[in-house]
């Protein structure tokens, strides 16, 4: 899932335009999950927007079930009409459609989206995917080595691999790599350790330009 | 003897089976000429060629290759380090053919320091090739005589072709994680075409010993020419710091406790590194030593003379 | 309601602490409430803020000593999530209003008297949050 965080309370009101009526919208999909955007965070910081020393005309608030998908939106035209300035608490992609879909109204982002990735436990979420468009997780016993690898190696580790530790923050970070290495040692499959694996084809990530995926089969 | 792959007199010099002698200048973070000038000055003569490191630690300084220019034209060889961390493979093609153009021979092929251990910790990273596939695609440039792409090395369909002929070396770590692995890793580098390797600094003489030897029950030491790292002790703070905070140095217990009971530390770091030369060369497998005495540059000489190992040889 | 303090205690070591205080003499001003939770690990950070958005001048989350928990770390919980609402406070400027957490022993009325009415003082005398 898209995990993200909400910014800092007070850049959210250096965003927001002083004596306006706003709207905030949570989205009931990812943000939901990570805690950061779902109906509660909605209401927790509606209540600290009117709370707070900067004074706007009215803050509304409300969640849909996800602010990527149009027919979600529509739903909420009305509210979004009345509104003068939205505050989406969605990520990214969600922020972005809303504001494709009301291009006259100011939709501020609430949260900064951080990445794909799974939950680990209570609190506690993990970057797993960049979207490369290449996955490479056959060869690597299901662990990628672009995003748990520091420097994205793929013919790891480096010389920066102490006690199953990345130098890079030696108390809290794996060594990729070596995660890589174990898995491929338990499985008797150290062998894949050895060929040299070529540069990656960055064209199919985002480097290739901003991506689109069209299904012809599925179009009306 | 094996064909020689370049016209680099590193390369001369281990073909003739010299123990060679490797330095290391680490470039001034400004235009500074006189800090080259002097480290340059402390190390002619001293060493057969010197790396130049590239940005290391990610702390902009003046690049590897600017800095090779400088000091081929004062006369001393230079091996041009390349880290996949700040370019991305066209730039990495293109800085290597300048650098070819202007007389570099050495290249290192490097992973690079995590950008968040610099001065610029904010920027970018780059890493499109690691240092593996770097090694490969330097050595296709040489001996296939084609860019990573898979074009010919020619200016147009009709013109000769003018390859870059690298002497391709890259670093070794017997000390890094997983152990076992290491030697595996090294015959993987020499898969992709490595010719000659320098380790990381040594402290711990049995485990460079068993990696060594394992490295000789593979051959890999006649495919690929080990440099031994040798870094003089200078202080006591400075072996605890490496002890502590340095990922991939293993310094012994009982080396600590020789440094913390003598009273001269810096005369005890010469000796030892003395002792770690003299081992070297009796070891199979050791081709040569790569002194790393960043700061202390003017240091070497000492060393390379007391060691019986000047004047250095002229290569053929 | 305004100007009002909100006590949302735990059902267990908070409630004793409160009927201790009683018991002993010590009673709290009007202004005070209370609200019960089986747990201050479970108190829910909507009906916090909206009381302060509602008029309260300040809440306060009473659970038990901190060794002491009945359902093992849940005022500990609650001291993580007070602490986190605490500075989304300081952070968007507000005043006049607070958010404190305090673990209560049963034994302790006097002090969890003095303590609960100095956190009301602190607001109401210069208009700031502790």
């Amino acid at each position: 899932m898209i995990v993200a965080e909400q910014k800092p309370i007070n850049e959210i009101l250096d965003m927001l335009p002083e004596g306006k009526r706003i709207l905030v919208v949570g989205c009931d999909t990812c943000v939901t999950v990570c805690l950061a955007g779902g109906e509660k965070e909605v209401k927790v910081l509606s209540a600290a927007l009117r709370l707070a020393k900067k004074q706007f005309a009215e803050i509304s608030g409300m969640s849909i079930e996800r602010q990527c998908d149009r027919e979600f939106i529509d739903e909420i035209r009305e509210q979004v009409a009345a509104a003068e300035v939205v505050l989406s608490m969605a990520c990214g992609a969600g922020v972005q459609m809303m504001s494709d879909f009301f291009p006259d109204k100011p939709i501020l982002p609430a949260l900064n989206t951080l990445f794909m990735g799974s939950n680990e436990g209570a609190g506690y979420w993990m970057e797993r995917c960049l979207g490369c468009g290449d996955c490479v997780l056959d060869l690597t016993a299901g662990i990628c080595p672009r995003t748990r690898c520091s420097k994205g190696l793929m013919n790891g580790p480096c010389g920066g691999s102490e006690n199953g530790k990345c130098e890079v923050d030696p108390d809290n970070l794996d060594c990729g790599w070596n995660l890589i290495y174990q898995r491929l040692k338990s499985l008797n499959r150290l062998d894949a350790m050895m060929p040299i694996r070529p540069p990656q084809d960055w064209s199919k990530s985002h480097d290739g330009g901003p991506r689109r995926l069209i299904r012809e089969d599925v179009k009306l | 003897m094996s064909e020689l792959k370049s016209d680099s007199n590193l390369e001369k010099l281990l073909a003739k089976g010299e123990f060679v002698v490797t330095g290391e200048l680490g470039p001034p973070k400004s235009v500074d000429m006189s800090v080259l000038d002097t480290k340059i000055a402390a190390l002619s003569g001293a060493v057969d060629a010197v790396n130049i490191t590239d940005n290391q630690t990610a702390i902009v300084r003046i690049s590897s290759i600017g800095t090779a220019f400088y000091v081929m034209a004062r006369g001393l060889e230079p091996v041009v380090q390349m880290t996949c961390r700040d370019r991305n493979r066209l730039a990495i093609q293109a800085d290597l053919l300048g650098a070819y153009l202007n007389g570099a021979r050495n290249l290192l092929c490097l992973t690079g320091d995590h950008q968040s251990f610099g001065n610029h910790s904010q920027a970018k990273q780059v890493y499109d090739i690691d240092s593996m596939q770097l090694i490969y695609m330097v050595k296709q440039m040489r001996d296939e005589k084609i860019f990573q792409c898979g074009d010919e090395i020619r200016n147009n369909k009709k013109a000769e072709i003018h390859e870059p002929r690298f002497f391709i070396g890259a670093a070794a770590n017997p000390f890094a994680d997983p152990l076992e692995w290491r030697v595996s890793r090294l015959e993987k580098k020499a898969a992709a075409g490595v010719d000659f390797v320098q380790t990381q600094c040594v402290y711990d003489m049995d485990c460079f010993r068993r990696w060594i030897e394992d490295v000789v029950v593979r051959d890999l030491h006649k495919k690929v020419k080990i440099l031994a790292g040798i870094t003089p002790i200078r202080s006591l703070g400075m072996l605890r710091y490496m002890k502590s905070s340095v990922a991939g140095i293993t310094i012994p217990d009982s080396l600590i406790e020789r440094f913390e009971k003598t009273e001269d530390v810096k005369e005890e770091g010469r000796a030892f590194a003395l002792e770690q030369i003299d081992q070297f060369r009796q070891m199979e497998g050791v081709a040569g030593v790569h002194i790393m005495a960043i700061e202390a540059e003017k240091t070497v000489r000492g060393i390379v003379q007391d060691a019986g190992l000047l004047p250095r040889p002229q290569a053929a | 309601m305004a100007d009002s303090i909100l006590i949302m205690h735990c059902k267990e070591g908070a409630k004793k602490a409160l009927a201790r205080m009683t018991e002993e003499g010590y009673k709290l001003p009007a202004r005070f409430k209370t609200f019960e939770l089986p747990c201050t690990g479970s108190v829910n950070e909507v009906l916090l803020m909206e009381n302060l958005q509602n008029g309260a001048s300040g809440v306060i989350v009473l659970g038990c000593r901190r060794e002491n928990c009945k359902h093992m770390d849940g005022n500990l919980k609650a001291e993580r999530k007070v602490a986190r609402i605490k500075k989304m406070l300081s952070e968007a400027g507000v005043e006049g209003k607070f958010v404190e957490m305090v673990f209560a022993a049963p034994d302790e009325g006097k002090r969890l008297h003095d303590t609960l009415l100095r956190l009301a003082q602190e607001v109401n005398s210069e208009g700031k949050q502790k």
